[in-house]
C-alpha cells in the first residue's frame, strides 16, 4: 500500500482516525522534540511540548487547509508553544552547561584531551549565546539555521512579515557576533 | 551602497534568500569593501560552528504512548476544560467592549455641561442684571449663567 501523504493523513485524522495521527508522529515527531528541545534546553520540556503539539495536531486537524506545507503548519503549533512556554520553565534556563553536560559531548579518538576541552568549551559558549536570544530571536535562528526552513516558511510560522523576520535575523546574527567577540 | 547598508543585507545573502536586484548592488559593494567582506567571512564562520556545536539528544523512544495517553486525557475533559482558552479569548474580547462602552459613556457625560442646579427665580434675577446697559453683557448671558456658582 502507498503511503498516504501528509493531506490525506490530516483529513482521515479530521475524521478521528488515529492511525494517521501515528503515522503523523513518525514522520515528524523528531523535528518537533528538535526544535522545543532547541528552545528550551530541557529535554523533560521537550518532551512536554511534543506531546501538547501532537494533541493539538489531532483537535485542530479539522482547521487544516493544505494550501500551506504540514510542516510550516506544525512549526507555528511549536512556535506557539514555545512562546506560552511558561516564565518559570523559562527562568530555569541555564545560561551555562553543566560539568556533566560537557563531559556528555562526544569527541572524536583522534583528539587529545586539552582539544577536547577546548571545544566542549567553545560549544557551551555558542549554547550559551543561543540561550541568551529573546524568544522570536531563537526561534528565527532555530527554524533557519537548524531546521534550514525557508524565510517566508519562518515567517509564516512566527507569524510575523517576511521583513521582520529578516530584521529577527539580523539582530540575532548581530548578538551571537557581539558574544563571540567578547 | 554604504557599509551600514550593506551590513544589514549580509544576513539574507548567507542564507540565500536576497533578492537578484539587492544581491548584486551587496556584491558589488563586497567587491571594494573589506570591512564588509571580513564581517561576511566572520558571520559565516560563526554560522559554520553553530551546526557543528548543535547536538539535540534523539526523540524518546517512549513518548508515543504518552502522546496517546495525554489524548485520551484531553478527550475526556469537559468542554469547558477543553475550549478553557477560547472561552478565556471571547470573555477578555467582552470585558474589554464593555469597559470600552462604560469609559465612553463616563468621559461623554464628565464633558457634557452640567445642568444647572440654580432655580429659575435667581437665574432670571442674574439674567435681568447682566442684561443692564451698564454691564454691557446682554450677548454672553447664556454663557454666563453656566458660570453661577451652584
Amino acid at each position: 500500500m502507498r503511503p498516504r501523504d501528509d493531506s490525506k493523513l490530516m483529513q482521515d485524522l479530521a475524521a478521528g482516525d488515529r492511525q494517521a495521527l501515528q503515522e503523523l508522529y513518525e514522520r515528524h515527531a523528531e523535528r518537533v522534540f528538535r526544535t522545543a528541545f532547541r528552545f528550551l534546553h530541557d529535554k523533560d520540556e521537550a518532551r512536554d511540548i511534543t506531546q501538547s503539539v501532537f494533541v493539538t495536531i489531532m483537535q485542530s486537524a479539522g482547521r487544516y487547509r493544505p494550501e500551506a506545507r504540514l510542516t510550516t503548519w506544525i512549526y507555528r503549533i511549536v512556535v506557539n508553544r514555545c512562546l506560552d512556554h511558561r516564565a518559570g520553565a523559562d527562568r530555569r534556563m541555564r545560561t551555562v552547561l553543566t560539568d556533566r553536560e560537557i563531559e556528555q559531548i562526544p569527541a572524536s579518538e583522534a583528539d587529545r584531551p586539552d582539544r577536547i576541552a577546548q571545544r566542549a568549551e567553545q560549544r557551551a559558549q555558542l549554547l550559551a549565546a543561543i540561550r541568551e536570544l529573546p524568544k522570536r530571536q531563537r526561534l528565527a535562528l532555530i527554524l533557519r539555521r537548524f531546521e534550514e526552513q525557508s524565510y517566508d516558511e519562518i515567517a509564516v510560522a512566527l507569524g510575523c512579515s517576511r521583513k521582520s523576520l529578516e530584521s529577527l535575523l539580523v539582530r540575532a546574527r548581530e548578538a551571537l557576533a557581539r558574544h563571540f567577540s567578547k | 551602497m554604504r557599509c551600514h547598508r550593506a551590513r544589514r543585507l549580509l544576513s539574507a545573502y548567507l542564507d540565500d534568500e536576497s533578492d537578484a536586484r539587492r544581491r548584486e548592488s551587496l556584491e558589488s559593494h563586497l567587491a571594494g569593501c573589506r570591512a564588509c567582506s571580513s564581517e561576511l567571512a566572520k558571520l559565516r564562520a560563526q554560522w559554520d560552528a553553530l551546526a557543528e556545536a548543535d547536538q539535540p539528544p534523539a526523540l524518546p523512544a517512549d513518548l508515543w504512548p504518552q502522546v496517546l495517553v495525554a489524548l485520551d486525557e484531553a478527550e475526556r475533559l469537559p468542554w469547558h476544560r477543553r475550549y478553557r482558552g477560547r472561552l478565556l479569548q471571547a470573555a477578555c474580547v467582552t470585558a474589554c467592549v464593555i469597559l470600552g462602552f462604560c469609559g465612553g459613556a463616563i468621559l461623554s457625560w464628565r464633558i457634557a455641561p452640567a445642568p444647572s442646579s440654580v432655580p429659575v427665580g435667581e437665574r432670571m434675577l442674574v439674567a435681568e442684571a447682566f442684561d443692564a446697559p451698564a454691564f454691557g453683557l446682554g450677548e454672553g448671558k447664556e454663557d454666563l449663567l453656566r458660570c453661577v456658582p451652584k
